[in-house]
């Protein structure tokens, strides 16, 4: 039996290859994910044990929590750092500024994508090295107003050599240094989108408005002593004014709960790709070892007829699609393992460098991979291996042997179907509607509701064939002529083959339309929201797009003849027990650049914005149950508590698309709270864009903007998300088009009498292979459609639910055509082979086929 | 070109009318060496317009490679074919399927309908592929004639087997092809429904001067034909005008021999 069955494997060499490569896709990008998942897990904790684990303590200012933001935490006085020094079991206390600091490129933009890590701090003074995450490569430390020391990674892209100029912003107008030294950041090279630029600590205090201050002070332990111990005594000896934490409790450089957290959000996107692309590639297998059963149905039949069991039969396909399933499998964690490296590059070129220090395959990852792509592959055969027990003996002697195959079970997949769908639906109508959900935990719903609506909808889906094929078939008959009225009777055929080779093309095309929905919701719902509230001719924002500019770029507007400026603030603060963020304006002239949609109040409410007065965001009040006049507190990270009364009600999208937080109080009560003081946003009217541009040169990692292009900026970035997930979907398109070739394969061998005719009564060659190429298009034009129609109906749910997020239902009309075109062109792309297949039958042979 | 030749044709059996079909020393050769197979060795033969011709002979005589050659389903070893004006040897395969597309006709033993197309559309294929329009009257008059009126719309898994291969020869029928090659039309047929075809060639013939090239090893459905020509060995052993049936089984016997 088992000679029986991998001799079968290689007569059907083309199956068996395509249905193997459904399976290495899947599997690599699972392999990938799990790979680049541990390597940025390693690069993550070398970094945590060279950032923090040489030092026993760091003592810095109290604070209620740490915030995102480098610049807007408390400072201590500088000579904290000698009092710490002065506690017995201390062997070095290094004082020391961590700020934001961007490099400038030759272009004029910040280098990475952040966070932008300004350090100061003495690095050549004694025993500092057993603090200093950074360890020099090359050079020497900066020393001096004008030297800085950057990170290798930085360095290498920028190509910068010892000696080169490089201009840095900070709080002020961007100033040049000189690169001193080139360091590594403990063992790890490239902190992927993150820059470090290091200063001695006098410069950075100046660079940073810091005179006097530093950020914390670095406390390594003499040789024996116990670091919890020391920690207790610092804490002790220094008092309630600063506070004293283990370096990876106070994790300044946000590598535990940002990193981390990133790290973790990364691999488990990565791995739902590769969930898609395994369920494709199931589905494509299914379809697979159906034909080959279908094709084989007289030799299973013999089989039977001599006397094998239905066990025996069973086995037979099961163990067939183990050989294939081992094969991808094993190619797959081989192709995993380079996709690592191509994922890497992928997400670089979509603006995420990520950080690492060498790829390796580890043996959990094997496992994991290779239970997955055996395991799916055998899971997929069981329905194809059952039917194949069905086949009765008597059939070997038959003619149409495979015609009694297939209707077999027809309205159980069918009742099965309905019922997996209205659970799918069911569970995302739940996902979606029912109170007491995180807006996370609610998309989190959608994945099993999902799986369980698209594999329903894919065992329906033949119900559909006929009708889509009969309808979206009409142009390619009418451009293809009679090649294309054949290719459309051909799709038709047999409605469950073209369905379940439609389907598994289905589901990469409903969550690429599904994805590009919610893009183009969000994008139109963040662009109409600047729309609707900027009124000044000019923004200025970071020229990254999120980060603080310094608020002399304020200064510079006035400068370029500006007659209204209005700078916004923002700082991060808790509220309720939860992260929010608190913005600071000048309402006389906010007002005049700033319409709020008002839900409770008027503009004159915020002119008249002062003192414990607050604008809160509808949501927010919602959330809170906060009406004009209700009482609440913030507070900023050093612990210090603001007392807010609701003053009004503003209506504004949760996506906050500006940054500009969901409490705004009056930049007088923000200054005396909050320490920020660089502008999340710059409201400039009055002044050209040229005398602007000019003013503002001194400031590169400012830019300035019209406010719809700054709705641009916003769009361009749900953009760029839109096309990483379109291209990790790719690959689940891609494993659909194999199935696709599989059946038009087997369409043409079965019908190769019907060939044969059709060329002895006139048809071209040409003819003929248009006929397999219409027929690949319109499979697939009909897997689009389906899922088109799937993706739509879950978009407009999910909008739906999640209106008050302010999400706009829309529909990318141009996007989704370009979906149908491409899915037709991979149709055509896959009918290649079988069409060439086609027309190089020789009629005489083809005619005389049984 | 076609048309032409249509138009120009004289009476069915005249002594002076054209050859529809020629072959001169038409011989063909499978394989190498040792293993090669001589299927034709030397035919000449011509076939004038509006004649239906037998072609007959034992299993290996080189009955079918004869009317693959014919059709310009085959390209022969050496020798020549010649097709109403046209000239088959050398042609390459693309002009070729044009050649068969406009001039000839097929009628296979085992139908060779499209499941997928109703009756009248499996009639009209051949006139789609080569994208012409049909002459309506003639359609009608063809589909009356093999009297499918009815079942025109059918599926051929609707139909039997006698009607599958009614609608067959109307379809080889409908492009008025400069010959009609039938192969073992009858080979899958009930006697009752083998006559029907056997007839409605026969009518084709008589009625519109539609030549006829039909390989057979039925003596009786041979004996329809003005002409019957036997084969042995890949040669024409036998020309017989307007035979008996008896007539074909003697002179079969002695090929046979």
């Amino acid at each position: 039996m088992t000679r029986v069955v991998l001799r079968g494997l290689a007569t059907r060499r083309l199956r068996t290859f395509l249905s193997a490569f459904a399976v290495v896709l899947g599997v690599a990008l699972v392999t990938g994910a799990l790979t680049l998942g541990g390597a940025l897990k390693d690069a993550s904790g070398k970094l945590k044990t060279s950032a923090y684990d040489g030092t026993a303590a760091v003592v810095s200012a109290p604070s209620g929590f740490t915030s995102d933001d480098l610049s807007a935490n408390a400072t201590i006085p500088e000579r904290t750092a000698a009092r710490v020094a002065a506690v017995d079991g201390v062997a070095v206390a290094a004082p020391e500024i961590l700020d934001e600091a961007k490099v400038i490129d030759r272009h004029g933009d910040p280098v990475g994508g952040g966070p932008y890590f300004g350090m100061g701090i003495d690095a050549q003074a004694a025993g500092t090295e057993r603090v200093n995450p950074l360890r020099l490569v090359e050079g020497r430390w900066a020393a001096g107003p004008g030297q800085v020391v950057l990170d290798q990674g930085t360095a290498e892209k920028e190509h910068l050599r010892l000696g080169a100029k490089v201009r840095i912003a900070a709080q002020g107008p961007a100033r040049t240094f000189t690169l001193a030294g080139i360091a590594s950041f403990g063992e790890v090279k490239t902190l992927g989108t993150a820059t470090v630029a290091a200063f001695d600590l006098r410069t950075a205090q100046d660079l940073f408005g810091k005179p006097g201050q530093i950020d914390d002070v670095l406390v390594a332990a003499d040789r024996g002593q116990d670091a919890g111990a020391l920690r207790t005594r610092l804490s002790g000896a220094l008092g309630g004014a600063v506070a004293v934490q283990t370096a990876r409790d106070q994790d300044r450089f946000d590598l535990v709960g940002g990193l981390d957290g990133f790290v973790g959000f990364l691999e488990g996107f990565l791995i739902a790709f590769g969930a898609v692309a395994v369920l494709v590639g199931a589905m494509t297998i299914a379809n697979a070892l159906g034909l080959t059963v279908a094709q084989r149905a007289r030799e299973l039949a013999l089989l039977r007829a001599t006397g094998a069991s239905r066990g025996q039969v069973l086995r037979s396909v099961v163990l067939e699609a183990g050989v294939i399933g081992a094969l991808g499998t094993a190619m797959g964690i081989g192709a995993g393992y380079g996709l690592a490296s191509g994922l890497m590059a992928l997400m670089k070129s979509f603006g995420l460098e990520l950080p690492t220090d060498g790829l390796s395959l580890a043996g959990s990852t094997v496992a994991v991979a290779a239970i997955t792509g055996v395991g799916t592959t055998l899971l997929a055969s069981l329905a194809p291996a059952v039917r194949a027990t069905h086949v009765p003996p008597v059939a070997a002697l038959r003619d149409g042997a495979s015609a009694a195959l297939s209707p077999r079970g027809g309205r159980r997949s069918t009742i099965a179907g309905i019922a997996l769908g209205v659970l799918g639906l069911a569970i995302v109508g739940y996902g979606m509607f029912a109170g007491g959900m995180t807006g996370t935990e609610r998309l989190a719903s959608l994945a099993p509701g999902t799986l369980a609506l698209l594999l329903g909808v894919a065992m329906l889906s033949r119900h559909a064939v006929v009708p889509l094929a009969r309808l979206l078939g009409r142009p390619g008959a009418r451009v293809g002529g009679v090649a294309g009225r054949l290719a459309q009777r051909n799709t038709m055929r047999n409605p469950r083959r073209t369905a379940s080779t439609a389907a598994a093309l289905m589901v990469g095309v409903a969550l690429v339309t599904f994805v590009a929905m919610l893009a183009t919701g969000l994008k139109q719902s963040a662009t109409g929201e600047i729309g609707d509230t900027v009124r000044s001719e000019q923004v200025i924002v970071g020229a990254d797009g999120w980060s603080p500019v310094s608020a002399k770029t304020a200064q510079a507007a006035r400068d370029a003849g500006a007659t209204t400026v209005s700078s916004i603030a923002v700082d991060e603060a808790r509220a309720f027990d939860a992260k929010t963020y608190v913005a600071g304006v000048d309402p006389a002239t906010f007002s005049k650049v700033y319409d709020y949609q008002w839900k409770d109040g008027s503009d004159a409410t915020l002119r008249s914005l002062h003192g414990d007065g607050a604008l809160v965001r509808d949501d927010f009040a919602t959330k809170h149950d906060l009406k004009t006049g209700s009482r609440f507190t913030v507070m900023a990270a050093d612990g210090s508590k603001l007392r807010l009364r609701v003053a009004g009600i503003v209506d504004g999208s949760p996506i906050d698309t500006m940054g500009l937080g969901s409490v705004t109080v009056d930049r007088k009560a923000f200054d005396a709270t909050f320490a920020q003081r660089r502008a999340k946003l710059v409201l400039v009217s009055g002044a050209s864009a040229a005398a602007l541009d000019r003013t503002l040169a001194a400031f590169p990692d400012a830019q300035r903007l019209t406010p719809d292009e700054l709705a641009d900026e916003v769009g361009k970035s749900v953009d760029s998300i839109l096309g990483l997930v379109t291209v990790l979907l790719a690959l689940a398109i891609l494993i659909s088009v194999l199935g696709i070739v599989n059946t038009l394969a087997l369409g043409v061998a079965e019908r190769t009498k019907e060939l044969g005719m059709l060329r002895a009564v006139g048809m071209s060659r040409r003819q003929l292979r248009r006929m397999v190429r219409h027929e690949g298009a319109l499979t697939a034009v009909v897997g689009a459609a389906l899922g088109i129609g799937l993706g739509m109906a879950l978009a407009a749910i999910v909008t739906v639910a999640l209106a008050d997020q302010g999400l706009v239902l829309a529909v990318p009309v141009g996007t989704i055509l370009a979906y149908v075109a491409a899915a037709a062109l991979a149709g055509v792309v896959a009918a290649a082979l079988p069409a060439r297949r086609a027309g190089r039958l020789p009629v005489l042979g083809a005619l005389a086929h049984e | 070109m076609s048309t032409d030749i249509l138009l120009d044709r004289p009476a069915a059996g005249g002594a002076l009318a054209p050859a529809a079909v020629a072959a001169v020393d038409l011989a063909r050769r499978y394989g190498e060496g040792e293993a090669a197979v001589h299927a034709l060795r030397g035919v000449t033969l011509d076939v004038p317009a509006g004649q239906f011709c037998a072609v007959m002979g034992p299993s290996g005589s080189g009955k079918s490679t004869l009317m693959h050659h014919l059709a310009g389903l085959d390209v022969p070893t050496s020798g020549r074919v010649l097709l109403g004006e046209h000239d088959l040897t050398g042609m390459d395969d693309k002009s070729l399927t044009r050649l068969r597309r406009d001039h000839v006709g097929f009628v296979f033993q085992a139908f060779n309908l499209l499941p997928t197309l109703s009756a009248e559309e499996n009639i009209l294929l051949p006139m789609e592929i080569a994208g012409r329009r049909p002459d309506a009257a003639w359609l009608e008059a063809v589909i009356d004639r093999v009297g499918l009126g009815d079942r025109r719309s059918h599926r051929p898994t609707e139909l039997s087997a006698g009607q599958q291969q009614r609608v067959a020869v109307a379809r080889a029928l409908v492009s008025r092809p400069t010959v009609l090659f039938a192969d073992e039309p009858t080979g899958n047929l009930d006697s009752a429904s083998g006559a029907a075809v056997l007839g409605l060639l026969r009518e084709a013939a008589d009625a519109d001067g539609q030549t006829i090239v039909m390989v057979t090893h039925d003596a009786h459905a041979a004996s329809i034909a003005d002409r019957v020509l036997i084969l042995a060995d890949g040669r024409i052993v036998a020309d017989l005008d307007r035979p008996a049936e008896d007539a074909i089984i003697t002179a079969l016997h002695e090929a046979g021999r």
